[in-house]
Parts: C-alpha cells; structure tokens; sequence
C-alpha cells in the first residue's frame, strides 16, 4: 500500500480548538511504526467552525474530518489510515474526493487567491512553497520585467489595497518609485487589528512566505533595499512562523544580497507590535517602528515621500502583499476576471459573530452579502432573526436585513455607511442590542485614541457618554441630536482615519435601528435584551418544557424550578446576563 | 507664487504651508498646538481652513500652498467648525473666567490675578493676561458650553524648582513636549498614557529634578495656557515695561526682555523676535536674573575705611580718598584687575585710566579660562577675528566636546549640538570624566585623567600619515614638529590614554569625512600646568586638516571677550595693538603682590582668591554684593549691574550686543565708566569727559575697526605647527569646576533654586539639610 | 524573578548603537520578567541615551506593557466584536468572580494576572480566551471553570 499522509490544521484557531490533542494521538500512533504514514502540519483551511480538521490523503483520494478530538482521531487512524475504511459521517464534503460524504457547500463560491496555499501546505516549510510555484513569480520579476512593467501589471490587475481604504496598489507604488531618496522601505502592515477579523493571522499563519514573496516584488520595483514587518504581538503563532519563513528565505539565498544572482538586495526585520489599535494607521505604524508613541502624524508629507526615518516607504497590508505572486504569475487579465466594476481580484473575509459556520472565506469582489452570510456561512444559529452585518470593525458600520443583497465592493459597501475595512464580518442577530454595539465601539476607539487630536480624545469620550447613558436608561431626547452633531464634527476634520471612521458605528446604527435607540431613551425597553438596566428576562410557562439547561447556565442561580415544574427568574437575583436565553432550546425566555 | 486667502493674495515660499504663508502676511489663523518655533504637530485641529478644489476642512498648519491655491478662513462654515473645536477644548479647559458674564468687571476691579481665587475657580490660573484661548475665544467668540467642563482633578505638582504645572490647565497641545524633546533634545518630559487619559509628564509621574529636566523654561515660554508658570514671577501679571536687553551670565550673550514693574526686573524672557536668543536661553537666563539682582544685600553706598572700619562715604569723598592714596605709589606699583563682565566701554575707560593716566602695564583680565585663552590667540593675531558661531554649530557634519561641562556652564550650547545631530552630524566626546553629554554622542572616548595632550599628538600622527607633507615644510617649528611625531609610539599612546586603536580610526575617520567640524574647547583643559601646550596641540590638528574655522574656546564669563576686545587684556590695548611696555599680567601679578613689587590693585569684582591679594597696601574693589575680600579692601564701590547699565557686550563668537537699561541701580551704585572717570579725575586728568556710555562708544566705534559691526577680519592662515609633547601622564593641576557666577558672586548664592538644582547635579556641593535656611532670598526664587 | 539592575543591563546591552529600539527592549526585559520593572527606564538612559520619561511615555502608550508585577499566569479574555456578541461580558464577570481578585489585574493566590484584550484573532471560536500562550475556544462558564481549575492544580 503506498503512503497515507495526514495533514493536520495546526493554526491558532485550530489549536485553540484542541488540535494539539489530535496531533499528540498521530504522534503516538506512528511511533508505533508505521513508515508509510506521514505528518503535516499545515495553516487553516478556513472552516474555523469545524476545527479541529483533519485531513486524510492517499490513492484512494482525500478526506476531511471535522471537529476531531483525540477519541475521533485514535478511530480515524485505526480505521482509515490503518485500515483504509474511511467514517463517512464526521467528514465534510467538498474538500473530500473519495466516497460519499456528506455534501456542504462552502468552498462552492469561493475562489481562492490571496488564500491559495492555506490549510494546503506545510506554513514551516519552504519547500512546500517551492512547489506551489513559490518565489517564481519573484524571479519572473527580477529575471524578465522591469519595475516600470511591474508597476504597469499591478495598476492593469486593478488591485486596491487590501487593508480598508481600497487605495490603487500600482498607483501607490508608483509614487514611491518616483519619490527621490538614496534609501526606501517596504513595510507590511500585519497589524490586524479590527476586532473581529483574523484574515492576515491566518494568512501569516498559513501561507507566509507568499507575503514575504509580495513584499520582495514591492522592493524591486519601488527600489526599495529594507523592509519591515509589522505584526501584532498578539498573535505570536503568526510571529513564530514568519521569523522560521524570514530564516527559511535567507537560507536559501532568497533574502540576502545578490538574490537569485541579480542585482536585487533585501532584507526583512520582523517587528512586533505592543498593543495598540492605532498603529494599524500608518503614519502611527512608522511611529511605533521607529521606537516611538504610536501617534499618527500629520500629512502630507505622505509616507511615500517621507515616511520611515523620512525616507520614502511603501505599506501595503498582508492580503494585499499575498495577492502580488499570483497576479505576476497569472497577469493582470487573470486578476481582473474577478471582481465587479472598480473593485477587482476577491477580497479575504472573516465570518463572526452569530453565524452557524464561522471562519475564513474568499470571494470574488461583487458577491452579495446575503450569498456570503446565508450560503457560505449558513445562516444564523438556531435560525433566529438576521439583524445586522458589522464590517470595517471600529471604522467600519452595521449593514441592516434591507441591504444584505449589497455587492462587496468598494463603493457599494461605502455607500450603505460601512467600509469594506479589512474583512472582518460580524454578524448579528435579534438578541444584539445596536445602542450596546454602538457603545462598544465608542468604547473601543476611546481606549485605543492616541490622546493626540481634539476631536478623537474629547469628541469620542462625549459621544461614550451619552451612549453609556442610553444604555442605562438615562438617556434624553436630545441625546440622539447631539450624537449625529458630534459625529459630523469627529468625522470632517480628525486627524486620522482612526477618528474620522470612529462615527461611523453610531452613524450606521442611528441610520439604520434609530428605532432601538428610541425604544432605549424614550420607553425605557433594550429589544434585544441586552442592555441591564432596562431588561427584565421571563420564562414563557406556555413554551417551557421544564428541561433544566436554563438552570444550569444560570452563573447567579437565579432560576428556580425542577424537572417537570415550570421554570422561573427570581429577578432579585437575575443579574440579566442572558445565558438562559441563549442555551434554551425552545426560545421559551424572552424580555418582558 | 501666491496664495489667495479671503481675496487678500499672499506670497510665500516653495515649501511652506498655508499658515505659514497667513503669518507672514499678518493674517490670523486661530492655532493652539502650532508655533513658529515647532514643527506642525496638527493636534488641535482650531486652524482648519477650507480650500477650493479640496475635500473636507484641512488643517493650515500642515497643508502646503500652493500657486493660485484659494484658502478661506472666514467662511461660516469654518467659523462653525472650529467654535465647535474650541467647545470640545474648552471642556477639558476650566473657562470660567472666560465665560463669566461678570467678566469685563471683575477684571477691571481686580485687575491683575490673584493667589486666593482657587475656590470661585476663575482665576486660579496665573496666564490669564498671555492666555491665548482667550486670544482664540475672542476671535471666534465664545461658543456655548451646555456640556460642563470636566475637572481632571490632578494635584498641582510643585515641588520643583523654579516652575509649578498644573496639568488641569493643559490642553495637550504637546508645544512644551516637541519643545524638550524636538528642539531641546532633553526630553525630560513626554505624553504618558493614552486616549483621555493621556498627560504630559515625567516617569511616575517624579519631580523633574530627579528626571532629565534642565530648566531652561522653554515649555514654559511656548505654553498656551497657564499650566506651567514661573514660580517667580507667576503672580506678578503684566510687566509695566519691556526692555531689550541680553544675559550676561555666560558668553552666549542670549538676548532677553527684561520685564520691568514697580521698579524691579521681575522676570527675563528669551526675546522671541530674535532666532539666537530664543533658541538657546537657558535656566541662569530664564529665571536667575531677578532673584539674583534683587537681592536684598546689594551694595548701596561707597564705603571707605576709616580707623580699620568701613565707613559710608559720598562719591566725591571716595574719589578724593583713592585719588590722595594712589599718589603714594609708583606707576608700575599699581595693577588693574578687569571683570570679565564689564562692558566694553568701561573696559575701555579702565584700559585709558590704567596705561594713559597712571601709566601701568599692569592690567588683566579676571577670568581662569577666558584670560589664557584670550592671551593664546592675542599674542598669535587670532584674538580680533570673527570666530566659528552656534549656527557653524548647528550646521556641522562632526562636533567634538573636550572637556567641558556645558550643560552646566553653557546650557544653550547643547541645544546648537542637538540640532546639528538631527541633522545627522556625529558627536565626539573626548573627555576623562563623565560626560552629561553621552546621551548626544556617537562616540565616547573616556581617556585616561592626564593624557589629553598625549591623545591629541596620537591623534596629530595618525591624521598625518597618508598625507603629502610637503606643504607644511615651510611651516614655523615643522622639523621639530616632525622629529617629536617621530619619536612618538603609537603602543605606548593606546596605553596612556586608554584609547583602543579601532576607536583612533573611527576618529579619523569621522574627521576626514568633512571640514565642517567644531572643536568645543572646555575649562577643564587648565587642568594640565601648561594649558597652552594643549591650545597649541589642538592648532596643529586644525592646520592639518586644513580646517580655518572650527575652533570654539568654551569662554565662561560674560564678556572675557568683549573685555580683551577692549583694552582689559594684559599686552594689549584696544583692538589688539600690542602694547610692548613692560608690564605684569595676572599671574605676575599675583607673585608680585607677594614680593611687594605690586602695592596697589584697582578691582572690579570678588572673584580673587583672598590669600593672592594678601599684602596690598591699598585696594579698590567695585562690587554688587559684599564678599570676602571686602575685609581687605580699602574702598568698596557699588557697581550698576548689566541690568542697571548701558554698554555692548561682545559674545564669544565675535558679535556685538547691546545693553539696555532697565531699572535704575540700587543706592549710589555707579557704573564701571563712571567710577574710572571719577578716578581719573581725582589723579588729575581732563581727558574723561564723557557723560554717557554713547560718547565711549562712539570714540571706540570710530577708532578701532573690530567694533564696527561686520569688520572683523577673517581667521589669518595658520602657518605654525608646535611640537607634540612626549606620551606621559602628567600630574595634574588642582582644579574645582567651573560654577556660573556674576562679578564674582556664584548665582546659585543667591538664588535657592539654582542651588538645589545644581546641588542635585553634583555640581556643588550639599549643604548640611540641618542647615538655617538661607536668608538672602526666601522660598523659589520669588522676588521680595 | 526578582528584577537585578545588572540583568536589566544585560538585556539591554545588545540594543546599543541601534535605532528604534524602544520597543523591542521594552518588550526584551518584560520577556524576562512578565512586566517592566521600576528601574528599567533608568538603565535604558544610561545605556541607550533615551531619556527615561520618553521611554516611560512609551511603556504607558502600549497596552502590552506591565508596569507592575504579574501572577503566573496571564489569563487574556477576550472581547472582540465577535466575542462580545456572544456573551463575553458575561464570560469576563465569571471569571473576575472565579479568580478573586485583590486588584484590578490580578488574584490573591498571585496565580493568575487578568487581562481584557480586544482580540485574539479567533472570532470563529467567539467566547475566547488565552492562558500563557494557549488559547481556549468556544467558552461556556463551566468550562472555563475547568480550565481554570487545571492551572489552579500545576497543569496547563
């Protein structure tokens, strides 16, 4: 019998989900001696939901097995890969070849670029990359096109950065190709920070050296001989894994002097970010590099004239740098197959929040939404109410049910108030409160402000406070004019992108669920149940079947009740926490 | 190119943003965070304009002109804007004195601040007359403030010297932050914290004296708001007059405003109109010079001795008295003693009383440093032209410090070097003490104490290898020159000076890259006995490097230049005419005293060791504060001090600047011209007629070219090369640091804070804690 | 560890002639000692040339930075969108209840340092949180409970 690989989804998200306990299990069975099994350890596929995944490969095809423990696995190894007889219901479809397997339509409107290696290829070997054309989309570059020619590819793929404002990739290299400086920089923005988005963790973590590879191409063409990553130190699997990738590529000559035999020389520094959500703004980026507060600064001059140590600098985020190699590879007419209208190419999300198959996806430019949510992600967990999609994180806004046929691109997403952001795509359902989401948000931005500019230190804490006091029920009927008031001032003249997007969770919301907002100053009610101080939870006696689960998720012993007797919230004792709503099975409590 | 702003066209220059351009044209663009002196911060964002062609509201202070662009700043829209950005700056503001309705008649009753307002709040901040949100609020009117202020409810930090902050006052406009650590380099101060929680302050929040703070009040002098303020000075309000004047304290000359009120210099200002003052004032300019001038103890009448007692006399007795007493001695008996701190005019005066009416050639300047310096580059024709400046400074490609103590003796100086760092020069410090400088530097030799003169001969061969020698063959003293190279090891020079080979050609290297080097010479070179061998050292390197500038003396007193310039400088008269008449200098002097050759000494400040004037028989000594010579003296003359007095002083570098008087002096004290005039009266002269200093100068201006502005002739050639001296490590001569005093007074005598501040630094030593406090000034600083 | 000046200025020693370095230093000796003790400014003075209170400025900016001393372990709750959206506030009360807190950050026994970050990157397993470097997914109170228990007991 020929050899059996298993390849084991090793990234964070599927180590958190106990994937350590099935590689220990594979660990333990091959030393046993099996010489023809081998072990992969590879990124994430991207079905987060399901992890720990599991893949099978052998002549017979591939199979992927999901949410594996160490019990599924210690089967799985002696009946599959021992005894070649796969278990058909813990695998899922479309990623298995062989036999039948249950059928989930995930991947079926995905098209995978920036994603193309992750979850296929061992993150922690170079040689894996060489064999998915790695690095010669690099010497295509050095060997056969001039950066002009580069410049001209990347403008005619029609890619925008990857990172949120959807700025042209070619046009900004462009510009710092033609700024005048002995010394220029590449830096790479890794530092994700939008809560709710992990697309370039699991890039880095699955696929880096295709970064490395965009971040190389950058440098020649812009002439630029130092780069620098900037990754947040939250992540330290992504971190890990780049330092092995930076060692791998210097190994072996493609970081270094003279590489490939030309004249292109570069070098990579890896720098780690220290927490601070303000440094995904660029000029605070060159800021923290160069040791400093992560203050952003006034432009012009901008970074391409005068960035880090005032020397020209191109950034480009993760994504961005991931999808060069392919474009040089497969030309700009590939690319822009892809896309719709001036957003091309297909864009990196990540699904979150209340959605029943959470993880990463990549669609072309132009997918509705409702297709990403409720095909891909399969709609929302106990088939409760869609009530709002977050993109663009702290910049970013709640997209409502009306709008879900809204295309992904650039300008349609704007035009709803929202921006495409990063990728990050939360979705939430009746039981979120916007007045709640809002206020997180204002929270958010308010801890993360650099305290630099007037509008973003003062501005953002009042528009807080007024939110704070919503939520309490204190709020007042001027509150809301207030808050659109103080929202245009932050907006028009901040001094980053971090304040001036700072509005825009409340101007979604206000926008869109201005009802809940009137419901919380005026009757005094949250209708999703979220907001403490006016929220009361009631058990329905009709619905109730008396199962206990409510009970037991009950952190403050609040419900009282047997099996078989009703069950009841003593309200002296509930501290409005919502567990109980969200474990029962029958939707039997609800707000009163 | 032009800019339109509001249909007024405005000229500017490529490069400069559009508030840069308004300033020039006297438009007004509301501002907090920006200031000339600073580069754009954008923080504040009051100074956004709306320009045709443009999205949104961009901010003036970092937007560039351009050609045609169409700016308006008095749009309502933009009106709106920034009323609605001062109401957010005004939250975190206490305003009530601005908002009060009550306001235009409480301060006309009250009229300037007071201490006792902190419970009503309104004026519990000492800035309200400078304050320039008020400036802002009256511009753009006072917006409604239905959100109430918020109190960030921070102590008051005082408990430091000369300056209080009050952090509920500030604005976060980051002007004193930029101000340290941008143009100072100190960076005693930074943002700390984050999001609203963000505040300008030290590390753990400790007293600045523990940090790096130099107190050189520049975040004080760029403050928009009240939330820092002298403790001096804080509550006195505004000055009933302003006078242009300049520091005297050290050779830098920084021209200040001297403020003026109820007959007394109550504070000192750096004068913001001119660049060089500005940039480099410091803590002794900055707030020692009403503390030290107003002291209670200054001299206010002449005394003579009568029966061993002094005893208060008129002028005309005093005169009469010096007059009769000088008579009895020989011309050659007598000797003048110059304070390096008189003006050039009374020098001038001195220097006529001294060899035209006495007939002595006994005259020297007071200084330890300045005086040897001065007499090394006389005696070689170097002393009258114009020398290497702070802006030569700011613009060098390498800089390197010997042994001085700069950031105690010329604090402005370090802020010339930090700016030429940033600009990329690189900093060498050569020195065999600890250097406060290392922060600054590239490279720090630390050589072994007594090898400084074996390092530079080192330093000289090694510079000479690789070269043609050819062109110096015709130099005086090049064969002995040669043969002492010759004889030189290197091994033996590494050990001396403990000075590792590799970080010799790092040296070389950094000095041959560029012939825009600055070589800033310290005192503490007189701690070898012949501090001239190491001067001379010092011209060889320059000869061959073939550097004709560079060379900055670090001179200590206020005008040992101005002095030497004028006559005050053993050997030579006014404008450096060599004067061969025999005579005695300083040191000559001293020996002659002992030996009784000298039996008279005209003085004109304390800063004289007593026991080398024991055995005078006759002494005339003018001072502003009592000293211990005056147990000595025969006759003790209060003089006017800088601030009391009209006169130029000249600065190291060879620039005039011009005294101005801004209070009278206290009591009968005269200045240095008019005692020597009454002096020479009193021996019979009909020469000193003059009846102000205006007449001395104009008779100085046109005589001798080196006082007419621009006239100093270039650096000649150097045409000598001296023989290095063989490696040793010599014993070196006792030597207690340099400490910033005026007319011999040390000013931290005078003025406590100075004194905590430089006891904290290790510059002088700690008094006993158990110590009676001080009795001259009380508390901070603060005038009585 | 107890913090020793000559360590710190061994940590810092490699940092000399770079520039930038604030950062990684900073993060070097809180590597070492799980935060950045009171003396470290100063030794970065010295050794650096930063001025203490810029360093300082620095160290309070980035919310990465310790400035007081830290149990053995770090407990990172997250409460990213995604997991706020699904009861992390809930989840965060718990575990401040569990743990015992003697202050804001960290519990009596000296175990456990709490940390509330705004993400971990792992949205798609929303309640998250992270002990040392392992993270743990898809939340419930119960079962933090248990995890926490395993550290309580020597394992994790």
């Amino acid at each position: 019998m020929s050899k059996t690989l298993i390849r084991i989804g090793y990234a964070s998200c599927g180590i958190a989900a106990g994937a350590k306990d099935v590689l220990a299990v594979v660990e333990k069975r091959m030393k046993k001696g099996s010489r023809r099994v081998e072990l992969q350890k590879t990124g994430c596929i991207g079905i987060c939901f399901d992890e720990p995944i599991v893949q099978i490969i052998n002549e017979q095809g591939q199979w992927t097995y999901r949410k594996v423990d160490g019990k599924k696995m210690e089967r799985i190894y002696d009946e599959h890969v021992l005894g070649g007889a796969p278990i058909y219901e813990w695998t899922v479809g479309e990623l298995s070849t062989g036999g039948e397997v249950p059928d989930r339509p995930i991947f079926e409107h995905q098209q995978r670029i920036a994603l193309r290696n992750t979850g296929i290829i061992d993150p922690e070997s170079l040689d894996a990359y060489l064999e998915k054309q790695g690095y010669q989309a690099l010497e295509k570059v050095l060997k056969e096109m001039d950066p002009d020619m580069v410049v001209k590819e990347i403008m005619d793929s029609g890619l925008r950065g990857r990172g949120g404002a959807g700025f042209p990739t070619g046009l900004k290299w462009s510009f710092c190709k033609k700024a005048a400086g002995d010394r220029k920089f590449i830096i790479c923005n890794a530092d994700e920070g939008d809560p709710g988005a992990f697309m370039d963790r699991n890039l880095l973590e699955g696929d880096p050296h295709s970064v490395l590879e965009g971040m190389m191409i950058a440098a020649n063409t812009i002439g630029a001989s130092e780069g620098y990553i900037y990754c947040r130190a939250e992540y330290p699997l992504a971190i890990r894994r780049l330092k092995i990738a930076i060692g791998q590529a210097r190994e072996r000559g493609f970081i270094g002097k003279n590489i490939m035999g030309t004249e292109f020389s570069f070098d990579i520094t890896l720098k780690e970010g220290a927490g601070a959500f303000v440094c995904g703004e660029e000029t605070a980026l060159i800021a923290s590099i160069e040791g400093e507060r992560g203050m952003p600064r006034i432009r012009p001059p901008f970074p391409a004239e005068a960035g880090l140590w005032g020397k020209p600098t191109n950034n480009n985020n993760v994504e961005t740098y991931a999808n060069i190699p392919w474009i040089i590879l497969n030309g700009a007419r590939e690319f822009q197959k892809f896309g719709i209208k001036s957003s091309r190419g297909t864009k990196v999300f990540s699904l979150a929040g209340k959605i029943n198959r959470g993880g990463l996806v990549e669609v072309p430019m132009g997918t509705p939404l409702r297709k990403i949510i409720f095909e891909i992600g399969g709609g929302i967990p106990k088939d409760r109410r869609f009530k709002a999609v977050q993109l663009g994180g702290p910049s970013g806004g709640c997209i409502p049910t009306q709008l879900l046929d809204t295309p992904v691109d650039y300008e349609s997403i704007t035009a709803t108030g929202a921006i495409m952001g990063s990728g990050g795509m939360v979705v939430m359902d009746e039981n979120t409160c916007m007045v709640e989401v809002a206020r997180y948000f204002l929270g958010f931005t308010q801890n993360e402000s650099c305290g630099k500019c007037t509008f973003c230190r003062i501005g953002t804490l009042r528009m807080l406070e007024v939110l704070e006091r919503i939520t309490k029920g204190q709020g007042k009927e001027t509150d809301i004019d207030e808050l659109k008031e103080l929202a245009e001032l932050i907006r028009a003249s901040s001094l980053c992108g971090l304040g001036q997007g700072a509005p825009n969770p409340v101007l979604t919301t206000l926008r869109y669920f201005e009802n809940e907002y009137h419901a919380h100053i005026v009757d005094k009610k949250c209708p999703a149940g979220v907001c403490k101080e006016l929220t009361t939870f009631v058990i329905d006696e009709e619905v109730c079947r008396a199962c206990g689960l409510c009970k037991k998720a009950c952190p403050s012993e609040a419900i009282e009740g047997k099996p078989g007797v009703k069950h009841v919230i003593v309200q002296d004792r509930c501290i409005k926490c919502g567990s109980c709503r969200e474990v029962c099975p029958f939707d039997a409590v609800g707000t009163g | 190119m032009k800019v339109i702003i509001d249909e007024a066209e405005v000229p500017f220059e490529p490069g400069q943003t559009i508030l840069e351009a308004a300033r020039n044209a006297e438009i007004y663009i509301p501002t907090l965070c920006a200031h000339k002196e600073l580069p754009a911060f954008g923080a504040c964002r009051l100074c956004v304009v709306k320009v045709d062609g443009m999205r949104g509201f961009p901010p003036a202070c970092s937007t560039p002109a351009t050609d045609g662009m169409v700016v308006h700043n008095k749009d309502k829209e933009v009106r709106d804007l920034r009323r609605n950005i001062l109401r957010l700056i005004l939250i975190e503001h206490p305003h009530s004195c601005i908002v009060c309705e009550e306001r235009a008649d409480c301060e006309a009753v009250r009229g300037g601040p007071v201490k006792a307002g902190r419970i009503t709040g309104c004026s519990m901040c000492p800035n309200r007359e400078i304050c320039e949100i008020r400036e802002v609020c009256h511009y753009l009117g006072i917006p409604d403030m239905e959100i109430p202020m918020e109190y960030k409810n921070l102590p008051v930090e005082r408990y430091d010297p000369f300056f209080d902050r009050d952090y509920n006052l500030c604005i976060l406009c980051g002007r004193c932050v930029r101000m340290c650590q941008q143009i100072r380099g100190v960076g005693a101060i930074a943002f700390t914290k984050r999001s609203h929680n963000t505040k300008v302050g030290t590390i753990f929040g400790r007293t600045h004296l523990e940090g790096a703070c130099r107190f050189c009040g520049a975040c004080i002098d760029v403050c928009p708001t009240g939330a820092l303020s002298p403790k001096g000075s804080k509550w006195h309000g505004k000055a009933d007059r302003s006078i242009e004047s300049i520091c005297t304290f050290c050779s830098l000359n920084c021209a200040m405003v001297l403020e003026e009120k109820w007959g007394r210099v109550m504070a000192a200002i750096p004068d913001r109109s001119k660049s060089y003052s500005r940039a480099y004032a410091c803590v002794y300019g900055r707030f020692c010079i009403p503390a030290f001038l107003n002291g209670s103890d200054r001299l206010h009448y002449p005394l003579v001795r009568k029966k061993g007692r002094l005893t208060p006399v008129s002028w005309e007795e005093a005169f009469r008295f010096i007059g009769d007493s000088l008579k009895r001695f020989a011309p050659e008996e007598i000797g003048f003693l110059a304070s390096p701190y008189m003006t050039n005019e009374s020098t001038y005066l001195m220097n006529k009383l001294a060899r035209d009416v006495v007939g002595t050639r006994n005259i020297d300047i007071l200084s330890r440093f300045g005086r040897v310096v001065m007499q090394y580059l006389a005696d070689r024709e170097r002393a009258s032209s114009a020398w290497t400046t702070l802006e030569d400074v700011e613009q060098a490609d390498w800089i390197m410090l010997i042994q001085n103590d700069m950031v105690f003796t010329h604090p402005g100086i370090p802020v010339a070097i930090h700016k030429a760092r940033e600009r990329g020069a690189q900093i060498i410090i050569l020195d065999d003490s600890q250097n406060e400088m290392e922060g600054e530097s590239d490279l720090n030799l630390r050589i072994e104490p007594g090898s400084l003169r074996t390092f530079l001969a080192a330093l000289t061969k090694l510079l000479l290898n690789n070269m043609k020698v050819t062109e110096f063959e015709e130099f005086v003293s090049f064969v002995d020159f040669r043969r002492s190279l010759d004889s030189l090891k290197m091994i033996e020079a590494i050990r001396l000076t403990g000075v590792m080979e590799k970080e010799f050609s790092r040296i070389l290297e950094i000095m041959r890259s560029s012939k825009r080097g600055v070589l800033l010479v310290g005192s503490r070179i007189m701690e070898d006995p012949v501090p001239n061998q190491i001067l001379g050292e010092i011209n060889n390197i320059l000869t061959i490097l073939g550097m004709d500038r560079g060379f900055i003396p670090l001179l200590e007193e206020g005008n040992v230049r101005g002095v030497a310039d004028s006559g005050g400088l053993f050997g030579h008269r006014p404008g450096y005419k060599r004067d061969r008449t025999q005579g005695k200098d300083y040191l000559r002097m001293v020996t002659g005293i002992r030996r009784g050759d000298i039996q008279a000494i005209i003085l004109n400040e304390s800063s004289v060791p007593p026991e080398q004037l024991r055995g005078t028989k006759f002494m005339v000594l003018s001072e502003i504060y009592p000293s211990e010579l005056d147990s000595m003296a025969d006759v003790i003359l209060p003089v006017a001090a800088f601030s009391e007095e009209m006169g130029h002083f000249t600065s190291f570098d060879g620039r005039l600047w011009k005294l101005n008087k801004a209070v009278d002096a206290p009591g009968m004290s005269l200045q240095d011209w008019e005692i020597f005039s009454g002096i020479a009266k009193s021996i019979g002269s009909e020469e000193f007629v003059y009846s102000s200093s205006d007449d001395i100068w104009k008779e100085m201006f046109d005589n001798i070219p080196i006082f007419q502005e621009g006239n100093r002739p270039p650096v000649p050639q150097r045409l000598e090369l001296l023989p290095v001296s063989e490696p040793s490590s010599l014993h070196l001569s006792e030597f207690t640091p340099y400490v910033v005093r005026y007319r011999g007074t040390p000013i931290h005598e005078l003025v406590d804070d100075l004194r905590v501040y430089l006891e904290e630094n290790d510059r002088i030593p700690k008094e006993d804690s158990d110590d009676e406090p001080k009795d001259k000034v009380p508390g901070s600083g603060e005038v009585v | 560890m107890k913090p020793k000046a000559k360590d710190i200025r061994e940590i810092v020693a490699p940092f000399k002639g770079d520039r930038g370095v604030t950062i990684p230093v900073l993060q070097a000796i809180q590597n070492v000692y799980g935060y950045l003790p009171p003396e470290t400014f100063s030794i970065i003075e010295d050794e650096l040339g930063i001025p203490s209170s810029v360093s300082y400025g620095v160290a309070t900016f980035y919310s990465q930075f310790r400035l007081r001393p830290v149990g053995k372990h770090i407990i990172k709750a997250c409460d990213g969108t995604a997991c706020h959206v699904r009861g992390s506030q809930t989840l965060l009360s718990s575990i401040k209840d569990h743990l015992d807190l003697k202050d804001p950050e960290s519990s009596n026994d000296g175990l456990f340092t709490l940390e509330i970050v705004a993400c971990l990157g792992c949205c798609s397993l929303a309640p998250v949180m992270m002990i040392d470097d392992v993270t743990y997914g898809n939340l419930t109170i119960e079962k933090m409970k248990e995890i926490i228990m395993t550290y309580r007991k020597g394992g994790g």
